[in-house]
C-alpha cells in the first residue's frame, strides 16, 4: 500500500463517516451530549472538569495546611525549652510548609491545561502534573506512618496538656521505629503487588504511586514528547 | 457532503464571520461543529477501535469544545485549528487512560485491540482492505506520531500543523518525511538478501 492510497482510504473513510453521522445524526447526539454535560461531567475522568476539582481540592488542602503550619508554629516557639516537644513542633512546621508547596504547585499546574492549547504544550503540563502528583504523593504519603505520632503528640499537650514522651517514652521511641520499618514494608509491598494488582482503582492509584509505576509512566511520556520535539 | 478537500475553504468563511452575531451560541456551536463533524469524527476513529469508547470520545470533544466555545476567538485561529486542538488533546489523554485500564485489566494488549474488526472498516459492499491497512499503520504509531499523520492524512497545511501541535514548520516538515519514510519502510520492508 502506498502512500497515496492511504489517503485514498483516509478520503474513503471520511465518506463513511459522514455517511454514518448523516444516518445516525450524530449532530442530535452532540447537542444531547451538551444537555448531559453536567450529569456527564461526574464520569470525565482527567476532562477539564476533573482538572478544576483537582485544582480547588488543592486550595482546600492548601488552606487547611496553612491553619496548621500556624499551630505547629506557636506550638513549637511555646515548647522551644523542651527538645521533644520543640521537635515535634519543628517537623509538623516543616512537613505542613512541603504541603503548602506541593498543593500550589499542582493548583498551578492544573489551572494551565487548556484544551485548546496547542496538543504538545498540554501533554506536557499533563505528564508533568502527573509526575509531581506521583512523587508528592508518596513522598508527603509515607511519612504518616509516623507523622501521625508526631500530630498526636502535638495534639495531645495542645489540648490536653498531656506529654505522651514524658509518659510513656519507649512506646513513643517504638512506635516511631515501627513507622520507619512500615514505611520501607509499604514500598516494599507495592512493588511486590504492582505485577498482579488489585481491582478496586483507589487501592491500585496507592500501589502504583508507591512502587513508582505512575512516575515511570508520567517519565516515559515527557521523554516521549521531547522525542518528538526534536528535529 | 463536506468532503477534505471543502474544508478549508469553510474555514476562510468561519474566520470572516463574526460569531457574535445574533444567533445563541449554541446554535452557533451547533452549527460549526457540524460543519466540521469530520474532524471530530476523523480523530475519535484515529484513537478508538471500540465503538462504545469512540462514542464517549466522540461526546467527550463536543462537550469540551463548548465548554470552551465562548472564548474561542475566529480573529486569533480557524475553528478547524481550534477543534483539532481540542480533539487531539482530548483524545490523546482518553488514550492515556485507556493505556493505564488496559495495563491493569488486560487481557487484551495493544495488539489484541488493534486486531479487533472495526465496523466503519467495513462498508455496505464488505471489507474495505485499504481501510483497514491504514487502521494498522496508525494503531502502531504513539499518540503523538498519530495525530501528526491524522493531520497529514486530512491534508492541512504545515503552518497549521505547527500551530495545531505547538512545534516549527520546519520540524514539522522534517517529522513528515520521517513519518513517510517510516512508514515506505514498514508497508514495503527492504528484501532481504537470499542466501544461497
Amino acid at each position: 500500500m502506498e502512500l497515496d492510497e492511504m489517503k485514498s482510504a483516509w478520503s474513503r473513510l471520511d465518506a463513511e463517516l459522514d455517511a454514518a453521522w448523516t444516518r445516525l445524526d450524530l449532530r442530535a447526539d452532540g447537542i444531547e451530549a451538551l444537555v448531559l454535560q453536567d450529569r456527564r461531567e461526574r464520569g470525565l475522568g482527567l476532562g477539564r472538569a476533573a482538572l478544576r476539582r483537582f485544582g480547588l481540592a488543592q486550595l482546600v488542602e492548601m488552606a487547611v495546611w496553612i491553619a496548621m503550619v500556624i499551630v505547629a508554629a506557636s506550638f513549637w516557639y511555646d515548647h522551644r525549652a523542651t527538645p521533644h516537644l520543640l521537635a515535634a513542633g519543628l517537623v509538623l512546621h516543616v512537613y505542613g510548609i512541603a504541603a503548602i508547596w506541593a498543593a500550589a504547585t499542582r493548583a498551578l499546574l492544573a489551572a494551565g491545561v487548556y484544551y485548546t492549547a496547542p496538543v504538545l504544550d498540554i501533554q506536557r503540563r499533563l505528564a508533568r502534573l502527573r509526575r509531581f502528583t506521583s512523587v508528592t504523593t508518596v513522598a508527603l504519603g509515607l511519612p504518616w506512618w509516623c507523622l501521625w505520632l508526631v500530630a498526636t503528640m502535638v495534639g495531645a499537650k495542645l489540648w490536653m496538656g498531656i506529654d505522651l514522651y514524658t509518659a510513656a517514652p519507649g512506646w513513643v521511641v517504638s512506635t516511631l521505629a515501627f513507622g520507619v520499618v512500615a514505611m520501607a514494608g509499604s514500598v516494599w509491598l507495592a512493588v511486590r503487588w504492582s505485577r498482579h494488582p488489585p481491582a478496586h482503582p483507589w487501592l491500585r492509584a496507592i500501589i502504583d504511586d508507591l512502587a513508582g509505576c505512575n512516575l515511570r509512566r508520567a517519565g516515559r511520556q515527557l521523554d516521549e514528547i521531547e522525542r518528538f520535539e526534536r528535529a | 457532503m463536506d468532503t477534505i478537500t471543502d474544508l478549508p475553504v469553510i474555514d476562510a468563511i468561519d474566520t470572516h464571520a463574526d460569531p457574535r452575531q445574533a444567533d445563541p451560541p449554541q446554535a452557533r456551536f451547533a452549527a460549526l461543529l457540524d460543519r466540521h463533524r469530520g474532524i471530530v469524527l476523523k480523530v475519535a476513529h484515529g484513537y478508538c477501535r471500540d465503538t462504545e469508547d469512540r462514542r464517549d470520545l466522540l461526546q467527550d470533544i463536543s462537550v469540551q469544545a463548548w465548554r470552551a466555545f465562548p472564548a474561542f476567538d475566529p480573529s486569533r485561529s480557524r475553528f478547524s485549528t481550534w477543534l483539532y486542538r481540542i480533539a487531539l488533546n482530548v483524545a490523546i489523554s482518553q488514550v492515556r487512560r485507556s493505556q493505564l485500564r488496559r495495563q491493569h485489566h488486560a487481557s487484551l494488549d495493544d495488539e489484541a485491540m488493534a486486531s479487533l474488526p472495526d465496523p466503519a472498516a467495513h462498508g455496505p459492499d464488505g471489507a474495505d482492505a485499504g481501510i483497514r491497512a491504514l487502521h494498522a499503520v496508525i494503531d502502531r504509531l504513539d499518540p503523538l506520531n498519530r495525530a501528526l499523520m491524522l493531520l497529514y492524512l486530512d491534508e492541512r497545511s504545515h503552518r497549521e500543523i505547527a500551530e495545531i501541535l505547538g512545534i516549527s514548520e520546519g520540524n514539522v516538515a522534517t517529522k513528515l518525511h520521517r513519518l513517510r519514510q517510516r512508514i515506505r519502510e514498514e508497508l514495503d520492508p527492504p528484501a532481504t538478501p537470499r542466501t544461497p
